[in-house]
Order: C-alpha cells, then structure tokens, then sequence
C-alpha cells in the first residue's frame, strides 16, 4: 500500500515523506486518508513492548515449549532476557503484593469491566493505579 | 486454572493500553532529529496500535525491513512476507538495541488521531 495523500493536516504529509514513517503506518494497516492529525510528544510517551519483559500472546509453539517446561494452560507468558530482569520482576510483585486493594472492590472493578473475577485469583493495584492480577504461583515465584 | 502453575495475567497493561489508545489509532516511536542514527549507524522506528507492533529498521545503503507483529496470532511478517522465529527474535532484538541506545530527550512520539 503506498501512501494515498496526506490528511487535512500539514504535519501528516510532512511525516509522510519519512520513508520509515509511511512504511510503520503500512505496517499497521493505517490509510494516511484517515488521519486527521498527528500529535507530538516528546521522549517516549508509551510503554513499549519490547522492552526486557516481552509479554507475548501464546500461539501453538510457545504454548509448546511451555507444556514442555511444565507449564500447561498457560495463557500469557513473560519472557525475561537474564537474572537481573527476575530479580526487578520479583522486587516488583513484592511491591504489588504489599498494595492488595479490597476484593469487595476489585470485583466491582472487574464488575464493570465486565471481566470474570476468580477467587483465586489474587488482585492488585499497583502505585500508578494499574491492575495487576497474578494468578496462583507467586508464592512460588517469591519463594524461588 | 490451576493453582501452582506460573501464570500472569497482565490486565494493567491492557487497561493503560485502553487508557492511553483512547484518542488516538497508533503510537510512533522515532528519534525527534531525523538525521540521529544509532551507534552502527541505523535506525529503527517503533510503532503500536491495538492490533499490531511494527519496528522499522534501516540500515545506510540498504533497504529497510519493516517486521509487522500481530498481536491477536503472535505471527510476523516481514517485508510483507511471512516471518520466522528467528525474525521475531531480530525484531525484539532491535527493539532492545533501540532502546539501550536512544536516550529520552532524543525521542519523540507520534500520536496518530483520526478523522472525524
């Protein structure tokens, strides 16, 4: 797909003449005819996902490799490139950990999220107003 | 599931990801100065909207690639074409190069808004 035109505004056709930048909106599928404006911020104003936890949706092979690790059912998984990543990653669930909101208001939460609550799952809200919900198994990552 | 097993279910990344992509269609990565390369003199832009991750990289006189990863399937493509393993490993690892070699004040983000 090669650019169609830039939107209304001045900025979008400027951009486009960026050969990388046409190639990612490409990439994501976006008509340059679709855009309305394209807002600038500096530094990077978004978590990216490839940073040292990948959080990967399963497809057969992951979930393979998974099963082989004994691992089964798994529905996400995180991969961490070395010791110092497990390290931060459990530092950072003991903080999650020692900020347990109520339950009663989690499952309003998820209520109106219109997410299932499991009991055993265990539901956190982190110092930036997050959720995080770990289900079973850290105990056994902090204890590790 | 089962209790034991070592599964995260990482909802807050869902919710500031609905949070953050409410008002726009995707997120550009890229250093504020075009001219800025990398130490080995590429570049490399990052791009995520709700359905996929995109990571252009250009290598001076070379080509680009462009690896397009889709978040629904976990598959890749690149170039246009269908991508391996070994292609995902690449792209994480550019992303990981990008990021251990561009400093805060050299980036910028493209907020990408749609019409109407």
């Amino acid at each position: 797909m090669r650019p169609q035109g830039p939107g209304s505004d001045p900025s979008v056709g400027r951009h486009m003449k960026s050969e990388g930048f046409s190639n990612v909106l490409q990439g994501l599928g976006i008509n340059p005819r679709d855009i309305s404006s394209i807002s600038q911020l500096k530094g990077m104003a978004l978590e990216m996902n490839l940073g040292d936890a990948q959080y990967i949706q399963l497809n057969q092979s992951t979930e393979e490799a998974l099963k082989s690790m004994g691992i089964p059912n798994a529905t996400l998984a995180m991969v961490l490139s070395g010791s110092d990543e497990v390290d931060r990653l459990k530092k950072r669930l003991k903080e999650i950990q020692e900020s347990m909101i109520n339950k009663e208001d989690m499952k309003s939460i998820f209520s109106l999220l219109g997410v299932e609550f499991d009991q055993e799952a265990l539901a956190f809200q982190d110092s930036e107003g997050g959720i995080l919900l770990v289900r079973s198994g850290l105990d056994e990552i902090l204890e590790d | 599931m089962k209790r034991g097993d070592v599964k995260l279910a990482w909802a807050e990344s869902r919710l500031w990801y609905t949070v953050i992509m409410s008002n726009s269609i995707a997120k550009i990565v890229q250093f504020s100065d075009e001219s800025k390369t990398l130490p080995d003199g590429s570049k490399v832009i990052y791009a995520e909207n709700e359905e996929k991750i995109v990571l252009y990289h250009k290598v001076p006189f070379e080509p680009g690639v462009n690896y397009v990863y889709d978040r629904k399937t976990g598959e890749i493509v690149v170039n246009a074409k269908p991508g391996t393993l070994a292609d995902k490993r690449k792209m994480l690892q550019l992303g990981t190069y990008f990021l251990e070699n561009s400093k805060e004040d050299d980036l910028v983000t493209l907020d990408v808004h749609p019409k109407g």
